[in-house]
């Protein structure tokens, strides 16, 4: 017997329907409680993400970043693992492609971009790769290492920052790149830059890795089911190293390419939460690349409608970030409960021994 | 008339057949693309035992299922003590006097044996709040001894085998008071002794005026135990009829629809050269315990080695050590002359080595993958099934049509998920997976499980021809039959020592079930657990 939708696509189909509209209905209560206009206020929202060339374009940018360190995240949730370090392996990309923009010069503006994008990715990836190894080999917790990770990145570069590489006496930055380290703006008057492009090419290649490669083959099952890959003859430890080193590596291209691209120079703290913003994206996204794109690209999108909507209206920015928060929550509720849940339960083990 | 007075009236009369317990009228569950049942008629008299058999995936799990809350269904109604209910969650059913142990357990490992049979019902002090540990022990000790189930209430599901966890199971139903008890294949993971336990308690739970619902799929066990018998085939009841007026012969051209060879063909053994040789191999348990303790033998070329004996005697962590689940702690195993105790699985299979696992759940499939995926973990790197680096979907989707041709599987498509399969279309997925390489040593360990009569047959007939054509079988296999009629050799085991070592000639169910109880065989046996020299 044939059915078009079986049960569950409709009950999942209505399942987002149904928190999206829970998630308008407690945002309105609190907007009615603090006194104002639920509808005026989404319709801002929604207008300052989406509508008009220039908000368009605004969202997109603030989701290129996004889109790399969801897919961080994606590729360590799909081996199994918590890398809740994204957050410091885009700081040392971030860093690093800093670095190799402002001290070299002369060179061809391809060139130069690679270069400093190939070390972000590889500082990226060498930042995940060590708490990987650790727990291959020393049974230590990812999530706790990574946690450490992040604050010994944020401290290193904090430091780099404020002494060795700082320039401006007023503010903890270093010196600009040079031109032909820059990712080309697209449109006058937004700081979308051809990183967004790189960012499209870096979700088909994930979504390939992922679902064609033997390398993905080797990660959905380590992830699902860690013992029926031992027994089948996948090489579990190694596995777990790839997951890490490949979202470590996404998570520092992103990195790389925002600096480039949009701040063209390293601000302290220029950053802040984009990597657990990544994980939210990517929970959002029920860990699939290709929905990576449009959760980052919605979840940019809200953010600069709250910026729209700070601008234009009196409403305080708390109000406005709680009732994003809530939207988002909604929508990721099953996910978020589920990523808790896996957080103290059934995570992917090394293996002891293997020859 | 109400339950209660037909307790009472008919207390320790079981040939009362006026009273029934569940009467499920036309039942219909469809899912994607399969009628899982098909307007399903089903009385089951009060104070009975209902033998429900039928081939893998005929929809037996699913009308138990109806039953117990987990699946509404499409069609029909539900009658309970006479009475048409809509039995819409467990929790509905579970008041309605309904238990369920399924074929998969369902219980928290990492809980005590109190604590899973009380789960959700705990006896509770200080406004509900607090759970009474004293009083909840005390309750499933009382229980236990009522029922003649004996179990430890303070150990760890975890580290009971899995025998006792069914004992657990079903006390877990008694604790909530069930009148209906749905066993789903209980039989499959018990050793002959172990059946012969669960069946005194079923009927002790029978003299009791409980209801029993039973699904098996050995004939033997529907003869001995059961009042009534229900056949099913591909989701509908075709054939009822009560015990005493029917045969095993006519049970198994209902089920397969065709006469079943319940006795195998197959001609000597044509041995060759050593393949796997075990030596001194002391492993431990999880525990840190030794489970083998310095364990020696051979396995031919062309032979089926069989290791006999009752679950939890070391055969687990055995085939563990040997396939690269498990850290050897001394001794060596030895594959075609090599060392192999240090190399991973995936190293292992390179040798020539496959492996059919006892738990298909989470070490033989990846449950909540597709049955394609299921199907290419050994091969998933090599050419034709990838070529640098790249899977390549036609040939895969060819290789697992072709696996689910070979074996039968009853499925609507390659691309579901393996935890929409029956438990003996699970279990025929990991054969056909194993068995489609040439291995030169297969470990089989349970390879039957859970399997039909028809795919028994089969699957036999698989394990005779590989060895045929040269490859070394290793067998492990709680049920005495398989050991005996596919065997040239037997190893028997008990606490982790081999009692002896016999030639399928001088092996029968007597000699080797003493030595399963760990009584040492007369004179006319060598002892080889010292010196091995099997011939
Ligand atoms: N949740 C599900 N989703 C989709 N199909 C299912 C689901 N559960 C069962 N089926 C299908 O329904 C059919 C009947 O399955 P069921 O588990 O009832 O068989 P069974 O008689 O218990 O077999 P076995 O003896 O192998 O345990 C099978 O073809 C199976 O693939
Ligand atoms: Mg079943």
């Amino acid at each position: 017997m044939k059915r078009l939708l079986d049960n569950e696509t409709i009950r999942g189909l209505i399942m987002v329907l149904f928190s999206v509209i829970l998630a308008m209905a407690v945002g309105s209560l609190v907007m009615l409680i603090n006194g104002y206009q639920p509808l005026k206020v989404y319709l801002t929202l929604f207008k300052g993400a989406f509508f008009g060339k220039r908000n368009f374009l605004t969202s997109l940018q603030r989701a290129t970043p996004l889109v790399f360190t969801s897919l961080a995240a994606i590729f360590a949730f799909r081996t199994g693992l918590f890398n809740l370090g994204i957050e410091g392996q885009f700081l040392i990309g971030a860093v690093i492609a800093t670095f190799i923009g402002f001290t070299i010069s002369g060179l061809n503006p391809v060139f130069h971009v690679l270069l400093a994008l190939c070390c972000a990715v590889a500082a990226g990836a060498i930042w995940a790769f060590i708490p990987g190894l650790l727990k291959v080999k020393l049974k230590t917790d990812e999530v706790i290492i990574t946690i450490m990770f992040n604050y010994l990145a944020r401290f290193g570069v904090s430091y780099l920052v404020n002494y060795p590489l700082r320039e401006s006496a007023v503010a903890p930055m270093t010196p600009q790149i040079k031109p032909s380290a820059e990712l080309v703006r697209l449109a006058q008057g937004t700081q979308l830059n051809t990183g967004f492009f790189i960012a499209l090419f870096m979700v088909l290649l994930a979504a390939f890795l992922l679902s064609r490669t033997t390398l993905g083959f080797g990660m959905r099952n380590v992830g699902l089911a860690p013992r029926f890959a031992l027994f089948g003859g996948i090489p579990v430890n190694k596995t777990i190293l790839m997951g890490m080193l490949l979202s470590g590596a996404f998570a520092g291209l992103g990195g790389g390419i925002e600096v480039l691209g949009v701040y063209r120079r390293f601000m302290e703290d220029f950053s802040s939460g984009l990597g657990f913003d990544g994980i939210l994206v990517a929970l959002l996204a029920k860990r699939n690349p290709l929905g990576a794109l449009f959760a980052a690209i919605f979840y940019g999108g809200l953010k600069s409608g709250a910026m729209v909507l700070e601008w234009t209206s009196d409403i305080p920015r708390e109000l406005i970030g709680t009732i994003v928060a809530i939207i988002i929550f909604f929508m990721a509720a099953e996910s978020i409960f589920d990523f808790i849940w896996n957080l103290g339960n059934s995570r992917v083990k090394a293996v002891t021994k293997e020859a | 008339m109400t339950p209660r007075e037909t307790i009472l009236d008919h207390k320790n009369k079981r040939q009362n057949n006026s009273a029934i317990a569940v009467c499920m009228k036309n039942i219909t569950k469809v899912f994607p693309r399969v009628i899982a049942n098909d307007h399903v008629n089903l009385t089951v008299n009060k104070g009975e035992i209902l033998a429900l058999v039928g081939e893998n995936g005929a929809g037996k799990t699913t009308l138990m299922n109806i039953l117990y809350g987990l699946y509404l269904p499409d069609e029909g109604s539900i009658e309970i003590k006479g009475e048409e209910v809509r039995i819409d969650s467990p929790d509905k059913a579970i008041r309605l006097g309904m238990g369920m142990v399924h074929q998969h357990f369902k219980m928290v490992p990492t809980f005590t044996v109190t604590e899973n049979i009380t789960l959700g019902n705990e006896p509770a002090w200080g406004k509900g709040i607090f759970v009474d540990k004293k009083k909840a022990r005390a309750q499933v000790i009382a229980l236990s001894e009522q029922y003649g189930l004996k179990i430890d209430p303070d150990q760890r599901v975890r580290d009971i085998p899995v025998g006792l966890q069914q004992r657990v199971e079903i006390l877990k139903t008694l604790y909530r008071k069930a009148e209906v008890l749905i066993l789903d294949e209980p039989t499959a993971i018990l050793t002959p002794q172990e059946t012969r336990e669960l069946f005194n308690v079923i009927r002790g739970l029978v003299r009791d005026g409980k209801t029993v619902i039973f699904i098996t799929h050995k004939l033997k066990e529907v003869m001995e135990i059961s009042d009534q018998v229900v056949v099913m085939r591909r989701g509908r009841v075709v054939y009822t009829s009560r015990t005493q007026e029917t045969t095993p012969q006519k049970l198994a051209n209902m089920m397969v629809g065709r006469e079943v060879l319940l006795q195998l063909k197959k001609t000597p053994a044509k041995r060759g050269e050593v393949v796997l040789a075990v030596k001194n191999l002391t492993v431990l348990d999880n525990r840190g315990l030794p489970a083998v303790r310095r364990i020696s033998f051979e396995v031919r070329k062309g032979m089926v080695l069989g290791i006999a004996g009752v679950e939890g005697n070391g055969q687990t962590e055995l085939v563990e050590a040997i396939t690269g689940l498990r850290q050897v702690e001394s001794g060596n195993i030895v594959l075609e002359g090599r060392e192999i105790g240090m190399f991973n699985p995936r190293r292992r299979r390179e040798l020539g080595m496959a492996h059919i696992p006892e738990d298909r759940m989470t070490t033989g499939l990846n449950m909540e993958a597709n049955l394609k995926d299921n199907a290419i973990v050994n091969s998933y790197y090599k050419s034709p099934i990838s070529k640098l680096n790249i899977l390549n979907f036609k040939v895969i989707e060819k290789f697992t049509s072709r696996l689910v041709k070979e074996f039968d599987i009853r499925t609507p498509n390659l691309n579901v998920v393996a935890n929409t399969l029956s438990g003996g279309n699970l279990q025929k997925l990991v054969l056909a997976r194993e068995l489609a390489g040439k291995p030169k040593i297969l470990v089989a360990s349970q390879p039957t499980r859970g399997l039909d009569i028809g795919s028994i047959e089969f699957v036999h007939q698989r394990i005779i021809d590989a060895r045929d054509s040269g490859t070394a079988v290793l067998l492990i296999s709680a049920e005495l039959e398989e050991i005996l009629s596919l065997s040239d050799q037997i190893v028997v085991m008990y606490e982790g020592r081999i009692v002896g070592i016999l030639e399928a000639e001088e092996a029968d169910e007597e000699t080797v079930g003493l030595m399963m109880a760990g009584i040492k065989p007369d004179k006319k046996m060598k002892d080889t657990s010292f010196k091995e020299k099997p011939f």
